[in-house]
Formats: structure tokens, sequence, C-alpha cells
């Protein structure tokens, strides 16, 4: 025997033992989700009991779970999918903050009424006045909140589309992970239970309609139905629902707006489905403004989701740089208006076909300095640089005196301070005086949902019905409806995610406990 | 002879998932392979029912734990854009993905980071 086989056999015989270890449950055949909702279990026993459950792990299931545990509960964290932080892990990890440090450093006057007003506005006046006062209201004690859980914030403060002023903090990694990554470290040590590949079937209900539990098909292999085995987990003191849109779910979301076919499409995770928002219904939430879907007005065609243009365009072209129809070369809307007038604005850039022409936008060196994601955007083609405006035009095929004049206007509004063509607010507005210059093609895609169920001031999910809550559940995040209106403005889906998850950790964690019994 | 049909169908549908699970990577043909010169389904699947996904413990019994393996994998220090990002410790997921949602036994292995992004991992055995 030589020496490769002697490893190979020892290896083998290891392997052997270790497949003891690795036994898998039996898969369970029962889908229970069609009714399982509604169905009361006075005698309910459990597999595992907690305090409080949360359901999701993205920005609002994991403050949720944290703030509970820090105010005394003990904490089970399921997630559906194989990995933690479902959309919040993947996006530009950006937070509105009405009166940062930052803000005053460069001396930018805010406050949490000037936040309301611009988030009322980009809403078309459709928010919920509450809920929205309580995240404005929230974000400057969830920063500190969340730099004392491990988050860094990059030492200089943004202007997003839409916000009046820059308000905006970014993590120094460009991307949510900067936040979820720290709060799982710390979720972790705190001895809250994590659970990944562990999907909610449906709730349990006690005689008085509270909601005690839920059931659980662990071992979950996303996205088939059959895998795993079910489980009963009890929650004595309630059930925090912080399951996030359906941005990605095809189906459902053409149910709301027929136009968001398989042809477009979503900076979101596959995992961003329905089935947790219609688990609620059944037990009598309240959907609201669920056709209300939003289009990234900063995504690329020519990459798979959010990519490297998003962060891009976000950092770089819209505050620093210009958007053009490709056949004009000019300009054709306030690049730092909302992102719903933005998102409609390129939608309208069509061939006789209704076929999309994309436009270009771009900006220069200088634009570009801190667009982390540059380097990867020119890697894979999606980011392109010219050293010239005349070699910008002859790469997207632009008219190039047209671009020209459209570049010297542009420095004239930025010179004069007024962007006298569209309005856009130009208090970081820079001139595009010299290259090189780094353009992209640009086309929304589907990424957030405002709609969701209804809830109060106390993060509970409130009845169709009775307008009352229904006992032991809450929810919090994109999970809700109402908060942004009719557009979300940038960065205020961390922020909500953040204070309205703690404030559903908080109320849970206060309310009164139940008796469970274990099987 | 209708039961013979029949019988010769029902060990022909058996037979097919069997044959399906006999196709493995050839880099674990040896080591999964029995004295009897079969598969060891058991090397992976434990005592689970066919069709069982296996848990990322059957892969460590081998190939240690995902600490060990993001390092193996890591990236040179002072690394440019020019090398991919380690696949086994990312920035949004760091070591969490279980093993099996990107390396298949019996189909081909895909990069679960490609949902989103491009990477290339050319050494990664498909």
């Amino acid at each position: 025997m030589n020496d490769k086989e002697q490893v190979s056999l020892g290896r083998r015989q290891l392997l052997k033992g270790g497949a003891a270890m690795a036994v898998a449950g039996l898969g369970s055949s029962v889908a229970l989700s069609a009714n399982a909702a509604c169905v009361p279990q006075a005698d309910a026993k459990f597999d595992e009991v907690v305090d409080v459950i949360v359901v999701g792990s993205g920005f609002a299931g994991m403050s949720a779970a944290l703030q509970a545990r820090e105010n005394g509960s003990s904490v089970m964290i399921i997630d559906k999918m194989p990995v933690f932080g479902g959309n919040s892990t993947i996006n530009g990890g950006a937070m509105a903050v009405a009166g940062s440090p930052l803000q005053k450093k460069e001396g930018i006057e805010d406050s949490v009424d000037v936040m309301v007003a611009d988030m009322l506005e980009a809403g078309r006046g459709m928010n919920d006045v509450e809920m929205l006062k309580l995240v404005c209201n929230g974000t400057s004690e969830s920063c500190d909140w969340l730099i004392n859980h491990g988050v860094e914030w990059k030492p200089f403060v943004q202007h997003f589309g839409g916000h009046s002023i820059p308000r905006v903090l970014q993590t120094v990694q460009s991307s949510g992970a900067g936040i979820i990554r720290p709060l799982i470290k710390v979720a972790k040590k705190n001895g809250i239970e994590m659970r990944n590949q562990a999907k909610l079937e449906g709730f349990i209900k006690d005689e008085n309609g509270r909601v005690i539990g839920i059931d659980v098909r662990q071992g979950y292999y996303f996205p088939k139905e059959r895998t795993g085995k079910m489980i009963k987990i009890g929650a004595r003191k309630g059930v925090i629902m912080a399951t996030g849109g359906f941005g990605n779910d095809i189906e459902y979301r053409q149910m709301q707006q027929p136009e968001y076919t398989n042809q477009l499409d979503s900076t979101n995770h596959p995992g961003a489905t329905s089935e947790a928002l219609k688990q609620m219904m059944l037990l009598g939430a309240n959907p609201i403004h669920l056709d209300q879907i939003q289009l990234g007005p900063w995504a690329s065609p020519d990459e798979k989701g959010f990519g490297t243009a998003s962060q891009f365009n976000t950092i770089a072209t819209y505050p620093s740089g210009i958007v053009v129809d490709v056949r004009t070369g000019e300009r054709f809307f306030n690049e730092l208006a909302d992102r719903k007038a933005r998102a409609d604005a390129i939608m309208t850039r069509r061939d006789d076909q209704g076929n999309p022409v994309y436009p270009i936008g771009f900006t220069n060196a200088e634009g570009a300095k801190d667009a982390q994601t540059l380097d990867w955007g020119l890697k894979y083609n999606v980011i392109k640089k010219a050293d010239t405006l005349e070699e910008l035009a002859k790469i997207y095929n632009m008219p190039a005196k047209a671009l020209i004049a459209q570049v010297e206007r542009w420095n004239e509004s930025v010179t004069n301070g007024n962007d006298s063509e569209f309005g856009r607010p130009m208090q970081k507005a820079m001139l595009l005086d010299k290259g090189p210059w780094y353009g992209v093609r640009m086309w929304p895609k589907v990424h957030y949902c405002m709609g969701g169920v209804r809830v109060n001031t106390a993060s509970e999910v409130l009845h169709l019905v009775t307008n009352k809550p229904i006992p032991g559940l809450y929810a919090a995040g994109e999970a809700t409806g109402g908060i942004h209106g009719a557009s979300r403005l940038g960065a205020c889906a961390v922020a909500e995610g953040v204070v309205t998850g703690r404030n559903a950790g908080r109320h849970c964690a206060e309310n009164q406990a139940v008796t469970l019994k274990l099987a | 002879m209708l039961k013979v049909l029949s019988t010769i169908c029902m060990l022909m549908l058996i037979a097919i998932p069997n044959a399906n699970a006999m196709k493995i990577k050839d880099y674990h043909q040896e080591i999964m392979t029995g004295d009897n010169g079969k598969v060891e389904c058991s090397a992976c699947h434990g005592d689970a029912k066919r069709k069982t996904i296996p848990e990322a413990s059957a892969c460590e019994s081998c190939h240690g734990s995902v600490e060990d393996i993001a390092e193996q994998t890591k990236r040179p220090a002072g690394a440019g854009h020019d090398v991919e990002p380690n696949p086994h410790d990312s920035l949004h997921y760091g070591t969490d993905l279980p093993c099996t949602y990107c390396h298949m036994e019996h189909k081909e292995s895909k990069v679960y980071c490609n949902q989103c992004h491009e990477f290339e991992y050319p050494d990664m055995k498909r």
C-alpha cells in the first residue's frame, strides 16, 4: 500500500465516523402553509420555547432581536435562507440620519421635521405619518446604537436623491454587510440563537387568539419546498415578523403591478418573496399599499441585480455627474429627484417599438473618487472609461457636439449655483471640466416594497377588521406598509429597519409572557 | 406476462435513482468507494434517506472546518481587483453559507455569489 492509499483509507474511516453526525432529519412531505395560520391549538406542545421569535435577519430582524435580548428576553432568530441578512447584507449600507455629528461637522443644519417633510414629499402624502415620525425621531439615537454595536461609518455625509440636504451616512464597506455582520457577531455573543435554513410555515395561536408560536420547516433548502422537517417553536412573549418585501416574487408583484414582469430585473435576493406576508394576512393582518413597489433608478442593464453600477451611480454619477439621453446627448431630468421621479423619467426613454433606449450616466475621476465599486465595474465592463468627452460619445454612440454643449451648460449651472434646466439641488454639485470620464448605461430594477402589513407605534400588527393589535404579533421593517407612502427615499430603509426593529424588540420584550409546554 | 413486465418496470424505476446517485465527482471517486467497489452513500448522507441534502458537517469531516477552508482560499495581502474575493469568507455572509449551496456532488456545482456577481473561480471543480 502506498502513502496515498493509506491517506485515503484513513480519511475514509474518518469520514465514515463523521457521517454519523451528519444524519439529517427526514423530509416531511406535508405542506401546512395554506391553512395552518388560523388553527388555534389550545394545548400546543412545542419542540422548543423562547420568549421572542424573530422571523428574518435583516436590519429589522437583527435590531429587533438584539433589542429584545438587551431588554432581558431569550431570543431566537430564524431565516429561511442559507445565509443571514436577506437584502440588508447585499445593499449599499446607507442610513439617513437627522442631526448626525457628521452633519454638524460639515455645517449642515438638519432636524427630524425636515426629514419628515422630505419623506412626505417623496411619499406623495400617502405616508403613515405617526410611523414616519417614529422612524425619523429614532435615527440619531439608533445611529449611536449601531456605532456601539460595531458599525463604522465613512467620515463624510452624502446627498441622496429626494433629500433636501445631505444627511446620508454609509458604512465603510459600502454595504449593509457593514451593519449586519457586526450585529450577528453581537447577537451570537449575547446568546441569541440564530438559525438559518428555517422557514416559517404558519402561526400557532392559543384559545384567546394570541400568537404563541410558529410552525417551522427546519433544515429547509431554499427553494425546495419539501426539504427539512416540521417543528413547533413557542414564543412566550411574541413573534416579530421582520420578513422583508416581495420584490423578487414575480408572480405576486405582477398581481400588484402587471407591468413588473420577469423582463424587469430586481436588486433583491432570491428569498424576497411573499409567503410570510400571506401568512400574516391569513391571521387577519391589514395589507397596506401593496402595489407601491419601488424601482431603483441607479441600476444598470449590463449586470445582474444591484451590481456595481448602483453604488457607482449613487455615490458618483447622481450627486457629481449627469445623465443624458443617448440619442440627444442631453439631460432630461433632475438627477437628485426622488427615486420614483427618476425611475419614471428613465423609463420614458424608449424607441418606436417601446424598447428601452438606455440613458448614459457619467462623471469624471474627481466625481468618482469615493466610488469603491468603480474598479469592479470597469473589470466587468459595466462602467466604461473615456479620456475625452468625444471618446465617451463614441463609446455610447452619442452626438459629441451636443454632449459637449450639454456639459458646458451644466458647468454654467454649477457656477451659478442654480440648475436652470431641471431644478436640481446644487449643494454638492461640481464642475465637469476635465476627464477621464466614467460612463454607465442605466435602467431601473425592482428594489423595495413600500407596502406591507399595517402596524401601530408599538409595532403591533393591526387586525384588518377591528384595527386592534393581533396579540403576540409584531412586525418591523420592509414587512410593514405605509411609512414611505408612494416612494421611499434612499437610505431610509436602513433607518426604518433599525428604528422599527428596535421598537418591536422593546415592545415585544415588555409583553406579558404566557406559559408554554414543551413536547 | 403482465406481471413480468410490471416487475421489470419496477426494477427499472428502482435502478434509475441508484444510477444517478452513482454519478459522483471524479476527485471523490476513490475516497467514496467502499471495499465492495460501490459508492458509499452513507459517507455523506449518513443514515438519512436518499436525496436528503447533507449537512456541512459531512464535508467538514474530511475538508476541515469552515475557517480552515476560508484560510485556504484567502486572498493575498494587498490583492487588487484582479483577484476575486474569497468565496469562503464573504463580505456579505462571512463563513455562514453551507457548502451544499455551491458544491453539488451529483450535478454541476455553481457559485452562489453569482446570483448577483460575475466572479470567476477557474480552480473550482464544477
